[in-house]
C-alpha cells in the first residue's frame, strides 16, 4: 500500500487516491509509479515563476507506463477515482510550464520510457516515433545507421520530437520540417475513456500510407490534440528532411532605421518562394547591445525615436541596423545560385545592403565537424550549447526565466511598433530591456520573443508576474498574443481570443466534455476545463 | 592535463571538500529497485570546464583518485549526449563537476527527468565566482 508523497488531487480523498495508485503499480509496475515527496519533487516546473508558493503548480504523484496498454490502464484507473493526470513526453518544456501540471494535485504520466523509434523510412523521408523518443535519440539513430535524413531541433535539443510538436514548438531548418507540429503525419492517440484511435490514414488497419497522407478522410482532427487536453498522444509520425548535399550560411544587413520595412518584405517574399528555405529573422544590432541611458531613452520613448535619431545613433555606434542571418541547401552551385540571388535582390531594393558569408559544408559531416559547427540547429545537429559554450566565460549564467513569445504582424511597421511597446513595458517594471528581434519560424507570422527573468525567491518572481501579465496586457491592446505560453498565463492569454463572445473557447470545452467526459486529461491546460471544474460556467 | 603556469595542485582537502570523492553511502532499503542498483555517491565521471586553468588541479586530483575525467570547453552536449545519458539509461549514478553555473544549470535541469538532482554545489575557491564544483545524485543517496 501506498501513500502520496506531498498532496492529493483536488476532491480526492486519501483512500482513493492509495487505492489509484496501487491500480497503477498493477499496471506499470511497483517501480514506475513515483509518489514520494522527493520524487514528485523532480518534476516540479524549475522555472516556476510562483516557486515555493501556494499557487504554484505541483503534482500528486508520477507514473511513467512503457506501453500503449499501460497508458490505456491508467487513464481507465483515472477515470475510476476521478484522478486528473498531466501527460508529458520528456518533460523539458521550461519557460512554458517544465514537467508540471497545469492543474495542481495532477498525476504526472510521464511517457519517457516509450521510447521507440518504430520505423525511419529514408526513401519516404519520414519517421514514427514515441513520445520518448529524444532528439538526441533520433540524431544518433540516423547516424548510427547511415541514413541521410535530418531531424529538426529546437535549440536545446534536450526535449523529444512528439512532446516539443505538441506544444507547437519550433526548429531551424527548411520550412516544411521546423514547424513541428505542422510537420507531423499520423498520430495514435489514447483518448480520456482508455479507447485509443489512429488519425489520419493511420485509420486504415495496416496502412503503408500512414505517415505519407496527413488527412485520411473527412475531418483531420490532428489540430485538436495539439495545446490542448483530448488526449495522450502515444506514436507520432514526422516528416523528415532528406540530408542535403550541402550547405551554405550567411547573412544579410542593411544599414538604416527605415530599412526594415524592406528588409523583412523581402526577406519573407524569398521565404514564400523557397528560395531562402531555413528559418531566418530580423534582428538589430543598433537597438541592441549594452543598455547606456541614450540607448534606453530611445528605445523607450513613448511611440518611439525618429529614424533620423535612430540613424545619428546606430553611425555614431559604427553599428549595421538590420541583419537576418539564413542558410540554403543543396549542392554547392544551387546554394552558390541561391545566394547570387538574393544578394541581388537585397542590392537592387535596399541600397548599401552587406553580405556575410558564416560557413558551408558538404554532407554528412564527422562528429569532429558536426561538434566544431556554431549554429547547429540550422544544419539539423540537436545541441546543448545554449548552457555555456556560447557564454564568454565571463558572462553572467543564465537561469530561470519565461519567454513572452507574441505572434506580430510580419511588416516592418508592427515590428517597430512592438520593439517599441514591449521595451517600454519592461523598463516600466524596472527590469532590463533586451533586443529587437524577430523569429520566423512558422510559414507566414513573426515571434517577437522576450524573456522575463524568473528564479526561486519571492520579489523576483513577484516583478516577473507583474511583468508577464502587463506584457500580455499590453500586447491584446494591440491584438497580439503569444503562439504558447506557460500554464499560469493560460486563462489570461485565452481571453484575448474573444470573437464573438468567446465561442473558440466555449468550442474547445464543448469537444473536451464530448471527448474525456470524466474530465481526467490535462484539466486547465490552455484553460481548458472540463464540466466539473468549470465552477459552474456552462 | 597537468597544472599550468602559476596554477596549483588542489589539496587532497580541497579537492575532498569541493570535488566528488566520498565513501559510497547505504542503500535505503525502501527505495524501488531501479534506484537502488547500487547507487552511490562516488561519481562514474568527473567534469571540467577546461577553458579555467584552475580545473587542470582539479582534474588530476581526480585522476589520482581513480575517477573517470572527462573535459569540454563550456559545452555540455557531447558529455550528455555520448556518456551521461546512455550511462543513467543503465541505470543510477553520480557525476560530478568543476563547470561554470551555466554548465550545471543545463545538467540540472537534464538530471531532474532522470530522478537524479543536484546535492552539492559550492564556489570554487580559487575562481573569482566563476566556477562551481558539483555533485548530481540519483534520488536515494544523500
Ligand atoms: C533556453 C531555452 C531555449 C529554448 N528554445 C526552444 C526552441 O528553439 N524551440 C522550441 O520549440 N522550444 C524551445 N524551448 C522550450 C522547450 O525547452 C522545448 O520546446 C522542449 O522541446 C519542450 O520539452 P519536451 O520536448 O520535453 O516536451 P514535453 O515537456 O514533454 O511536452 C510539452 C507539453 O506538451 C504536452 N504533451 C507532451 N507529450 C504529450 C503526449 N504524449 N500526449 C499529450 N500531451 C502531451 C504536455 O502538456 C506537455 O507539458 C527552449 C527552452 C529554453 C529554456
Amino acid at each position: 500500500m501506498g501513500t502520496a508523497g506531498t498532496m492529493l488531487p483536488p476532491g480526492v480523498s486519501r483512500g482513493d487516491f492509495n487505492k489509484a495508485l496501487d491500480e497503477f503499480r498493477t499496471a506499470v509496475g511497483a517501480d514506475w509509479v513515483f509518489s514520494s515527496a522527493e520524487d514528485v519533487a523532480l518534476y516540479r516546473d524549475a522555472y516556476s515563476p510562483l516557486w515555493g508558493e501556494a499557487e504554484e503548480r505541483v503534482a500528486s504523484a508520477a507514473v511513467a507506463p512503457i506501453t500503449v496498454e499501460q497508458v490505456q490502464a491508467v487513464v481507465r484507473t483515472a477515470n475510476k477515482y476521478k484522478i486528473p493526470l498531466y501527460p508529458v513526453s520528456t518533460g523539458m518544456n521550461l519557460t512554458y510550464g517544465g514537467s508540471a501540471p497545469a492543474y495542481s494535485g495532477s498525476v504526472v504520466v510521464d511517457l519517457k520510457r516509450m521510447n521507440r523509434i518504430l520505423e525511419v523510412s529514408e526513401s519516404g523521408a519520414y519517421a514514427l516515433v514515441e513520445p520518448g523518443v529524444s532528439y538526441f535519440d533520433m540524431y544518433r539513430y540516423l547516424r548510427d545507421n547511415k541514413i541521410k535524413l535530418w531531424v529538426d531541433t529546437p535549440d536545446p535539443g534536450w526535449g523529444s520530437l512528439l512532446g516539443n510538436a505538441m506544444d507547437r514548438g519550433g526548429g531551424y531548418t527548411a520550412s516544411d520540417f521546423r514547424d513541428h507540429f505542422g510537420a507531423h503525419c499520423g498520430m495514435e492517440v489514447v483518448l480520456g475513456n482508455g479507447e485509443v484511435l489512429r488519425t489520419g490514414n493511420g485509420a486504415i488497419p495496416n496502412s503503408k500510407s500512414w505517415q505519407q497522407h496527413k488527412y485520411g478522410i473527412g475531418p483531420w482532427v490532428d489540430g485538436i490534440f495539439s495545446q490542448s487536453n483530448f488526449g495522450i498522444v502515444t506514436k507520432m509520425g514526422f516528416w523528415m528532411m532528406p540530408e542535403p548535399e550541402g550547405a551554405l550560411q550567411v547573412s544579410v544587413q542593411s544599414a538604416k532605421h527605415d530599412d526594415v520595412h524592406r528588409h523583412l518584405d523581402l526577406l519573407s517574399n524569398l521565404m514564400y518562394q523557397q528560395i531562402i528555405p531555413s528559418q531566418s529573422g530580423i534582428s538589430s544590432p543598433a537597438m541592441g547591445g549594452p543598455m547606456s541611458d541614450e540607448l534606453l531613452s530611445l528605445r523607450t520613448r513613448a511611440g518611439g525615436a525618429s529614424s533620423a535619431e535612430w540613424d545619428r545613433y546606430a553611425q555614431s555606434k559604427n553599428r549595421k541596423f538590420w541583419t537576418s542571418n539564413i542558410t540554403f541547401y543543396g549542392p554547392p552551385k544551387l546554394t552558390a545560385a541561391q545566394w547570387e540571388y538574393v544578394k541581388e535582390r537585397f542590392s537592387a531594393e535596399i541600397p548599401g545592403a552587406t553580405f556575410t558569408e558564416r560557413g558551408s559544408f558538404k554532407f554528412p559531416l564527422t562528429d569532429a565537424q558536426a561538434d566544431a559547427v556554431q549554429d547547429k540547429p540550422s544544419l539539423g545537429i540537436p545541441s546543448l550549447n545554449l548552457f555555456g559554450s556560447r557564454n564568454g566565460p565571463n558572462d553572467a549564467p543564465r537561469g530561470s526565466h519565461i519567454d513572452f513569445s507574441p505572434i506580430i504582424p510580419r511588416d516592418g511597421a508592427s515590428f517597430l511598433k512592438a520593439a517599441n511597446v514591449f521595451a517600454r513595458t519592461f523598463a516600466a517594471h524596472g527590469q532590463p530591456v533586451g533586443g529587437a528581434a524577430g523569429a520566423l519560424y512558422h510559414p507566414r507570422g513573426m515571434i517577437m520573443f522576450n524573456s522575463v527573468a524568473a528564479g526561486k525567491d519571492l520579489e523576483t518572481n513577484k516583478t516577473a508576474r507583474a511583468l508577464f501579465t502587463d506584457l500580455v496586457k499590453v500586447a491584446a491592446e494591440n491584438d497580439w498574443a503569444p503562439y504558447r505560453v506557460h500554464p499560469i498565463w493560460q486563462k489570461q492569454v485565452l481571453e484575448v481570443y474573444r470573437y464573438n463572445d468567446h465561442v473558440l473557447h466555449r468550442f474547445h470545452e464543448t469537444l473536451k466534455d464530448a471527448i474525456d467526459p470524466a474530465g481526467i486529461l490535462s484539466p486547465g491546460r490552455y484553460n481548458i476545463w472540463p464540466k466539473r471544474l468549470r465552477g459552474g460556467r456552462a | 592535463m597537468f597544472p599550468g603556469k602559476g596554477v596549483r595542485m588542489a589539496t587532497r582537502r580541497q579537492f575532498l571538500a569541493h570535488g566528488a570523492a566520498v565513501a559510497a553511502v547505504p542503500l535505503v532499503a525502501s527505495l524501488p529497485a531501479i534506484a537502488a542498483a547500487a547507487a552511490s555517491r562516488t561519481p562514474f565521471a568527473v567534469l571540467v570546464d577546461s577553458r579555467y586553468p584552475e580545473t587542470a588541479a582539479f582534474a588530476a586530483e581526480a585522476r589520482f583518485q581513480g575517477l573517470a575525467v572527462r573535459s569540454m570547453a563550456g559545452d555540455i552536449t557531447r558529455f550528455w549526449a555520448d556518456e551521461l545519458e546512455p550511462r543513467w539509461r543503465r541505470g543510477p549514478a553520480a557525476v560530478s563537476g568543476l563547470t561554470t553555473p551555466d554548465a550545471l544549470h543545463g545538467l540540472e535541469l537534464l538530471a531532474a527527468g532522470n530522478r537524479a538532482r543536484v546535492i552539492r554545489r559550492e564556489a570554487y575557491p580559487d575562481a573569482k565566482g566563476q566556477l562551481v564544483s558539483w555533485t548530481i545524485a540519483p534520488i536515494g543517496v544523500a
